[in-house]
């Protein structure tokens, strides 16, 4: 089948190259331009919504998917005339379930569900979204949660795996 | 589809009674690949986080979210035509292994809490299954409290009645996550006073 832009696809081989960039056979994308045999594919990262790896890739490598509703079309062109299409790897997870985190910082967004810089807390989810992780912070004195949030990343310290 | 009357209730209204599902196009209901490949597009998109977070989601009528969440906010909502069978509460024997009974959470009073009602670790299966049982009668009950929304999902407080070993009976409170199609899953096996 041949393969069209705003096909969505399944890479179909595990390339160490890419799999060095977190994207591994069966990541999911949405081919952006294609150029012969060259598609150029914008692939998701699963373990953190949003974030992306834009790569040239040949469409044998490829397994189609489906194609994306005309109505979204505007939106990936703009995606294309305004996103960061050098961006070529996943960011790397930082955290994991249940890891034991602890806010490294005071900010408002925080402190208004209550967390404040050293509260510590548990990651509750395999996956992060947009870089932020859900966290369940508790009192340590009392036992009782403070706040189930989002908290980014560069915020959080990991205190114990 | 096939459960629901294509009863789609104007923007605005809520229904007095029954179960209602949360809609939003072009996030498919069933858990899964298909289902985390929208939600990735929806920033893209232009879709609210929180509106595609919510599709797909069962609510009894007395205790569901705001609607509409928000100005232009192109979700709909469904009313249930009959009872919903399939809930499924599953809460991870990992919340007490590792997190409540945990080595890394010794600390944070949680352990503290459950042995003063005289449970161990390795009475994980047991509380695992009462909170799964308890929680999935509450649920179809209509009895939770609504707790904060956000991209990750609509969390509710469930009362969970226990037997304690050491103590009277006593009544945790359990957060959970509203799933798809009538699923919850427990984020924390004891989370307010
Ligand atoms: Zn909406």
């Amino acid at each position: 089948m041949k393969l069209k832009i705003y096909d969505d696809i399944y890479l179909n081989t595990e390339f160490e190259n890419l799999s060095q960039k977190g994207i591994h056979k069966g990541c999911s994308g949405i081919i952006l331009d294609i150029k012969a045999d060259e598609c150029f594919v914008r692939f998701r990262n699963h373990l953190n919504r949003g974030d992306y790896a834009c790569i040239n890739i040949n469409s044998k490598f490829l397994d189609f998917d489906e194609h994306q509703p005309k109505e979204h079309y505007p939106a990936w062109e703009h995606f294309k005339a305004t996103g960061d299409l050098e961006k070529d790897s996943f960011k790397p997870q930082k955290f994991f379930e249940y890891d034991c985190v602890e806010l490294a910082v005071e900010k408002d967004k925080y402190a208004k569900f209550g967390v404040h810089k050293g509260a510590k807390g548990a990651i509750m989810e395999d996956f992060c979204i947009d870089s932020e992780y859900y966290v369940i912070f508790t009192d340590y004195n009392t036992g009782y949660d403070i706040a189930d949030i989002a908290v980014h990343e560069d915020d959080l310290i990991l205190v114990k795996k | 589809m096939s459960l629901f009357e294509k009863i789609v209730l104007p923007i605005g209204t809520k229904p007095k009674s029954g179960w209602i599902k949360w809609y939003h196009s072009g996030i498919p209901d069933e858990e899964g690949e298909k289902r985390k490949q929208a939600q990735d597009d929806a920033k893209i998109l232009k879709h609210c986080e929180n509106c595609t977070a919510l599709s797909g989601c069962y609510f009894s009528a007395k205790n569901m979210p705001l609607y509409p969440l928000h100005p232009h906010c192109d979700c709909l909502v469904f009313s249930i035509s009959k009872q919903i069978s399939k809930v499924v509460a599953t809460c991870a024997l990992e919340k007490f292994t590792d997190y409540i009974f945990g080595e890394k959470y010794q600390n944070n009073g949680k352990t503290r809490l459950f042995k003063e009602l005289g449970f161990t670790v390795k009475d994980s299966n047991y509380l695992k299954s009462e909170l799964e049982r308890q929680a999935k009668q509450k649920y179809l009950n209509g009895d939770y409290i609504l707790g904060h929304l956000n991209k990750y999902g609509q969390r509710i407080t469930i009362d969970i009645k226990l037997k304690s070993p050491l103590k009277n009976d006593i009544i945790l409170k359990t957060g959970w996550m509203i799933r798809t199609l009538g699923c919850l899953t427990c984020n924390t096996p004891l989370g307010d006073r």
